[in-house]
């Protein structure tokens, strides 16, 4: 029986974790209303419906959710659990729309009358209220900055985004796509930033792979995809002609790859590859 | 130097090509699709009911795709209805497809979108704002299809609120049509948007493992036939047979077996990739199941994965009165969704002896899918010896 649920145990240690300590705050003037509601992947969909797919594919692990009341006005928080930073930004990212105007809330946040959406740690949290006026400048943003540091004490970007380059940067575009980059599974997953360069709007990107021998793999398929006429497997400088994507210039060190694509110059591409490609560790 | 090399021409001769079985086996190209063949097959199409449309079997789930080149590969191709939502992605889905087709000829897609009242429930004029917002995502005066989001009961599709709320959209031109979106208890959701004469169309979770559901057949029948659209989508039912995710469900079988059903109309898979576009597409021709595709099906079927259908059939077979229906949901919990807290809570939760088995030789409750119960209580009865700090 001990050797069986000892068996057990090593069997369940890739999913076995220490509970975690999600705490939401009491707020002056406010009531909580109702228990803490937990949705996992068995039942995010009760919340969220279709969307839930899209979090499942950040590394989505539980939501939680608090309800509160103040005579006719209403505060919901939810606290979603992504699993670690990258993906936690990551949907954070995605979800920001390009008109953000982005505050120092946790690790960032921004917000509008009704509601504020912030990032910090491997946690994406989403604030809303109902009947609350000026909401997010004032109330959320103040249970905001109570919450955020409970659930990460110093949040960090993950590391790959200070190697984007500032020139020419849009300011608060820098996004993480989770898998499928550019339509392509074997990209698979991506940092990205958009530019606005003299040729027009373009974006860069890194992907980042678990060794050297994976990007040269990855660097492989994506010329045989695009039918190269040479297939290449050395460090450097790629053209690719990609019959979906258009031209992609790709930048292959180590187990990165930094790339653009759209409106750029090859010799702007690279020029800022190889900056991005200096700040980056390669392994 | 930017845009891409496959042109329009290319496409249709990639779309040639798929229809023309370009099969999974075949590493996806552009070369192998285009010289695969030069014959054009016939793109099957369907009547969405009485809406007056007219449809490709195979339409796009935009949900998951944050790409518009995506969208690009996919309209070029020839697909017709594209399907969004409000709270997809906080808008930025409603964004994309907005910004892709701003410059396309409205009447060459067929937009849906969907509206999801929070679970309060929110007001008429609230609904109506939300959709206003959803229009100005898209760029569009109007979407086709507006459904009523994420139906599982008949108070939810007949609420007064958002009744007058789907046919203020209509009347005031924002919706061509109306619907409701389900995607649990959907055959009283099928009935309910039949009998309330007021639903067009109905989106509805249709997949080979719902094969043996005959309520809900009868349901889709009897929509087909009072003239309701009906549109599928997760086809591919999770995906995966097992729980380490090492048998890939045979997707284009799983969309091949949802539009035998000729009161489908289309179906909306969720891509983010061409490859799976392409693959996708190829059935647009073609619904035939092969008889390796019909295996792949058959063994699906049979191989249940992890799901238990929650029907309860096993109550009162257990000769030692073990909660057996409880015992199926805490197997699910801990290795369909990885959440052994929560498989512990149910089963510490459920008082069972020591050794729940060791009054029987042999387990003679019957799964009418063919879990093997007997195996899965001895497996999952053993957390309870696991330290409950060590459960997430």
């Amino acid at each position: 029986m001990l050797k069986k649920s000892l068996i057990l145990i090593i069997l369940l240690f890739p999913i076995l974790a220490f509970a975690e300590n999600v705490e939401f705050p009491d707020i002056e003037g406010w009531q909580r209303d109702g228990e803490v509601k937990t949705y996992n992947r068995d039942n995010l969909f009760e919340r969220i419906d279709g969307a839930s797919e899209f979090y499942f594919s950040y590394a989505f692990e539980k939501l939680y959710v608090a309800e509160y009341k103040k005579g006719e006005s209403e505060l919901t928080i939810e606290i979603y659990d992504q699993h670690d930073p990258v993906h936690a930004y990551g949907i954070y990212s995605m979800e920001r729309p390009a008109s953000a105007d982005t505050k120092s809330i946790g690790l960032e946040g921004y917000y509008d009358d009704a509601t504020l959406n912030f990032t910090t740690g491997k946690y994406y949290v989403k604030m809303n209220t109902y009947q609350v006026e000026n909401a997010g400048e004032s109330l959320l943003t103040n249970v905001a900055q109570q919450l955020a540091p409970t659930l990460c004490k110093n949040p960090e970007l993950p590391a790959q985004y200070s190697a984007f380059p500032n020139e020419n940067r849009v300011p608060h575009s820098q996004q993480y796509v989770s898998t499928n980059f550019m339509g392509l599974s074997m990209l698979g997953s991506a940092f990205r930033a958009k530019y606005s360069g003299s040729e027009g709007d373009f974006t860069l990107f890194i992907i980042h792979k678990k060794d050297k021998e994976a990007a040269a793999e990855t660097i492989k398929k994506y010329q045989e995809f695009s039918q190269a006429e040479t297939i290449r497997t050395k460090e450097g400088e790629y053209t690719i002609d990609d019959p979906f994507n258009g031209t992609i210039y790709l930048l292959w060190k180590g187990n990165y790859l930094v790339g653009a694509s759209g409106k750029v110059t090859a010799e702007k591409a690279f020029s800022l590859a190889e900056k991005a490609m200096a700040k980056l560790k390669l392994e | 130097m930017t845009q891409p090399k496959l042109d329009r021409r290319h496409f249709l001769r990639l779309g040639a090509a798929a229809t023309a079985g370009l099969t999974t086996a075949v590493a996806f190209t552009p070369k192998n699709a285009m010289a695969s063949s030069k014959a054009d097959k016939k793109i099957i199409t369907r009547k969405l009911g009485n809406t007056g449309i007219e449809l490709p079997v195979v339409s796009m789930g935009v949900m998951r795709a944050d790409n518009p080149n995506i969208l690009k590969a996919s309209y070029q191709l020839g697909i017709k209805h594209f399907d969004t939502a409000h709270g997809y992605q906080g808008g930025r889905n409603e964004e994309m497809v907005g910004e892709f087709f701003k410059d396309k000829p409205r009447d060459s897609i067929i937009i849906s979108t969907k509206i999801h009242p929070e679970s309060g429930g929110i007001s008429t004029d609230k609904f109506m704002e939300m959709l206003d917002i959803s229009l100005k995502r898209l760029k569009m005066d109007y979407v086709d299809i507006l459904y009523l989001h994420a139906a599982s009961n008949k108070e939810y599709m007949l609420d007064p609120r958002y009744l007058t709320a789907l046919k203020k959209a209509k009347a005031e031109g924002k919706a061509k049509h109306i619907g409701v979106t389900t995607h649990s208890n959907m055959t009283e959701v099928i009935n309910t948007a039949v009998d309330s004469k007021v639903y067009e169309v109905v989106l509805t979770s249709y997949n080979f493992r719902l094969a043996k559901d005959e309520e809900l057949h009868k349901a889709l029948k009897r929509a087909n036939e009072a003239g309701l659209g009906i549109v599928a989508m997760k086809n591919m039912a999770g995906g995966f047979l097992d729980k380490e995710k090492q048998k890939p469900v045979n997707c284009k079988a799983a969309l091949k077996w949802a539009l035998s059903n000729p009161d489908i109309h289309t179906c909306i898979p969720g891509y983010t990739t061409y490859e799976m576009l392409m693959e996708n597409w190829s059935v647009v021709s073609d619904i035939n199941l092969d008889a390796k595709e019909m295996g792949d099906l058959q063994l699906a079927s049979n191989e249940v994965g992890l799901y238990c259908h929650g029907c309860e059939s096993c109550t009162g077979q257990c000769p030692q009165h073990l909660p057996i229906p409880d015992l199926m949901r805490s197997y699910m919990y801990n290795y369909g969704y990885s959440y052994p807290a929560k498989a512990y809570e149910t089963v510490a939760a459920l008082s069972l002896p020591e050794n729940p088995c060791a009054n029987c030789d042999e387990c003679t409750v019957t799964c009418p899918n063919g879990l093997n119960v007997g195996e899965r209580v001895a497996d999952i009865a053993r957390i309870r010896n696991i330290p409950g700090e060590f459960l997430v």
